[in-house]
């Protein structure tokens, strides 16, 4: 997915399969060697797919609805993050499919789950504003971080495994040094959180982060114009920033890095720092911004759900509108870019698992 | 339906007779007294033991699913769970941990279809409890409360409607009870408006402006005295009164942990403000929580909302219930309706009025029960159905007003509740 695909024309984008599931489908994303979907869907279950015959399994395991999914790059486990505040890990290569390992790891729903690139660490974080760290393999917590205050929407890993970045309701974004914690950078996404008086919600939220191959920039995405966010009247909004050049140095202890990050927070010069919005997406499309992914330097793909109906959005550098704006014959709520970067997975309200080749 | 009131038993015509001839003999003392009350040994009793009503009002309509009524591992349920409480048997969403703990003092009512899917006309169903008509206006059960429960000396007004945000005023909702029974409006939890004395008015030359006005309306009224004069009287006496007493709404005044406990937010202030002015004598007070209208991300919405939710109601019916007022205060937590058991493609839900709850407290109700039944993902009451009007009968028997009474206004006998309904007698003790 990191190479450029050559001649990528979203303009030629069609949906070659489509398969349908027990219930309205959440999350989706396509297993590490591009043999299945996998997709979480509202009646608790976990749906494999196979490509390209469609043969459906289900699976099992969660007590609520499988919010997200993260598949391993390096081997066929894919691990499912729920309403229940389980992570269920699954091996995909299995028929029927089984939970290998399954443990309460957050207090509210799990609302992202991330694994390194190189497919060893795993990431969660969820409604109880906390961020933890696994190690993939044996499910063994390696560290965890609260400095969010609200809701945590989004995980992802920095493509070279050095920087992690979680995104919250209120639009904080933070980037966090690995192994230590240690926080790197604060991005100051706020535009994406609204709160109305009259409705007297805080709406919105950093719905997704994607880190570009050439780990140079971040995009958060979510939604804006929120003038009611009870009755779904929104945009969907991308805000890019640009990630420091070089990083600091790591501190000696973790109590040094805790140290090092307030301060780092508190300061007049931090703050400044923080607001460094370096350019943004949208669209006129009634919705938001659920999922985005660059699928090479040049292309930033999202996917979003709302009144409009479902798009696949596709952004270039320099283009605030999307290129190309490719309508999925449903509200679409999760999205999974394949290896090759050409085929789109996306999860359904009509039960619908869908991929769509450019 | 059966309507106990059609009957026309000999009990009920004796004590209508009984209460007009209260009435009668009751002259033209309009202001205060209890003479309008159909038994006169239950007025007594009001008198003695001070009723009060709380009623906390879901904004937008709460979804039963998400509260009182969790459907869990159905098409219908959505991701929460439900937690047991401390009522063996009944169980509620996983969002309401510390309501739980308080199941024991709760009364919940599950099978309510008020057939009504519209904001308005259901908000105005289920504080009147009857259907909006294009020939009548119906009081809203605060101006009923302040009427039935009126105390010779009251000084507080009896209606009191605290509102999310606003600058506060006078409601319009007591409909032919008379603006003296209408809504003081609390605009976030502040004290009245204009309670204060105009900069370069002295207590002492205020008291002199009274003294004028007084000595010119007992003139007046020595000829020409009627309910209306008897009502401009008793405002300007009540707004002195609440001049008085304007830090009984000054919920800082409250203890600092109190205030802790109850939350910063708006929501725990003026939960904790209904509580202080239901301890200094108030009859009815309404506080909002809003806004429940989740047609889009019902879930997320109802976790942050029920969130906030939760603990100041919690502590406001283990305060009550502490001490001791309970036996005496009745809580209703109401919506205008509440939502669809299916999801739509927003993860939300929309209006539904044919199968929802209700949560009470206190008073003549029965404690920890669940009464009525939805089907197994909701979408229908099984049994024990009720509607707007048995529930409004049920709140005004469980704080000792006869509901089958009447309001004697300008000639008119005017029934205190819908006549052609009756309360849920199987949640009253």
């Amino acid at each position: 997915m990191n190479q450029p695909p050559t001649a990528f024309d979203p303009k030629q984008a069609k949906v070659v399969h489509q398969w349908k599931g027990p219930s309205p489908l959440i999350a989706c994303c396509f297993d590490p060697h591009d043999k299945f979907v996998v997709a979480a869907a509202e009646n608790r279950q976990v749906l494999r797919w196979t490509i390209p015959d469609g043969k459906l399994d289900a699976w099992d395991g969660h007590e609520s609805w499988p919010r997200c999914l993260a598949a391993s790059s390096t081997r066929p486990i894919v691990v499912s993050g729920g309403s229940d505040d389980l992570l269920i890990w699954w091996d995909t290569d299995s028929s029927p499919a089984k939970p290998i390992r399954k443990l309460e790891a957050h207090k509210g729903w799990i609302r992202s789950v991330a694994v390194s690139s190189d497919g060893n660490l795993l990431a969660s974080a969820g409604n109880d504003g906390r961020v933890r760290l696994w190690e993939l393999e044996s499910a063994r917590p390696l560290a965890e971080w609260g400095d969010h205050e609200r809701e945590i929407y989004s995980v992802r890993f920095h493509p070279d495994g050095k920087s992690i970045f979680s995104g919250d309701l209120m639009g904080n974004v933070i980037r966090r040094a690995l192994p230590s914690g240690r926080i790197l950078q604060k991005f100051a996404a706020q535009e994406l959180h609204s709160y109305n008086v009259g409705q007297r919600v805080d709406f919105g939220g950093v719905r997704d982060i994607a880190v570009r191959p050439d780990g140079r920039r971040i995009a958060a995405a979510g939604l804006f114009k929120a003038t009611n966010p009870l009755g779904a009247v929104h945009q969907p909004l991308v805000l890019l920033f640009d990630l420091q050049p070089k990083e600091q140095a790591e501190p000696k202890t973790s109590e040094d890095a805790n140290k090092d990050a307030k301060a780092q927070m508190d300061t007049k010069g931090a703050r400044k720092h923080e607001s460094n919005v370096a350019g943004k997406h949208f669209s006129d499309l009634k919705g938001v911004a659920s999922r985005v992914v660059y699928v090479s330097n040049e292309w930033l793909v999202g996917v979003t759900g709302g009144t409009s109906g479902g798009y696949l959005l596709f952004w270039q550098p320099g283009s605030e509108k999307p290129v190309v704006q490719f309508k999925l014959p449903d509200i679409a709520r999760g999205m999974d870019v394949d290896s090759s970067g050409r085929l789109f997975a996306t999860a359904h309200y009509d039960r619908h698992v869908r991929i769509t080749s450019v | 339906m059966r309507c106990r009131y059609a009957c026309r038993s000999d009990q009920h015509q004796i004590a209508r007779r009984k209460f007009l001839g209260d009435m009668a003999a009751g002259g033209t003392a309009v202001v205060g007294g209890l003479a309008w009350l159909a038994r006169p040994a239950a007025a007594r009793q009001l008198e003695s033991q001070q009723k009060h009503v709380i009623v906390i009002n879901m904004h937008g309509g709460l979804s039963q699913l998400e509260s009182w009524d969790p459907k869990p591992k159905t098409d219908t349920g959505g991701p929460f769970r439900a937690i047991p409480t401390s009522v063996p048997g009944v169980h509620i969403s996983e969002l309401l941990p510390e309501t739980a703990k308080q199941m024991h003092h709760l009364t919940l009512v599950r099978g309510i279809n008020t057939k009504e899917n519209d904001h308005g006309k259901g908000a105005y169903m289920m504080l009147t409890g009857r259907r909006r008509t294009p020939a009548a206006d119906y009081p809203k059960l605060g101006a009923v409360v302040a009427k039935s429960l009126e105390t010779r000396d009251q000084s507080l007004p009896g209606h009191i409607v605290v509102t999310p945000g606003g600058s506060g005023g006078r409601g319009n909702d007591a409909a032919y009870l008379g603006p003296k029974y209408s809504s003081v409006v609390l605009g976030n939890g502040n004290p009245p408006p204009n309670t204060t004395l105009p900069k370069g008015v002295s207590s002492d030359r205020d008291a002199v402006r009274h003294r004028l006005r007084r000595h010119a309306n007992e003139r007046f009224l020595s000829q020409r005295r009627t309910a209306m004069t008897d009502v401009y009287t008793y405002n300007y006496e009540q707004a002195l009164q609440l001049m008085a007493k304007r830090e009984v709404f000054d919920v800082s005044r409250e203890p600092a942990k109190d205030q802790q406990r109850y939350g910063k937010h708006d929501f725990g202030r003026h939960c904790l403000l209904a509580r202080r002015l239901v301890e200094h004598g108030v009859s009815f007070v309404q506080v909002s929580h809003s806004n429940y209208d989740t047609h889009n991300e019902n879930f997320t919405f109802h976790f942050e909302q029920m969130g906030e939710f939760d603990r100041p109601f919690a502590q406001l019916v283990a305060d009550l219930a502490d001490r001791g007022m309970l036996e005496h205060t009745l809580i209703v937590v109401l919506s205008e309706f509440g939502r669809t058991p299916r999801i739509n493609n927003r993860y939300g839900r929309d209006h539904w009025s044919a199968a929802w709850s209700v949560c009470l407290a206190g008073g003549r109700l029965q404690r920890g029960a669940a009464y009525g039944k939805t089907n197994a993902n909701g979408t229908a009451v099984a049994d024990g159905q009720v509607d707007h009007a048995m529930l409004f009968h049920t709140y005004l028997e469980a704080i000792g007003v006869d509901a089958t009474g009447e309001f004697e206004v300008a000639g008119r006998s005017l029934p205190v509740a819908d006549p052609s309904s009756q309360p849920i007698d199987e949640i009253l003790a």
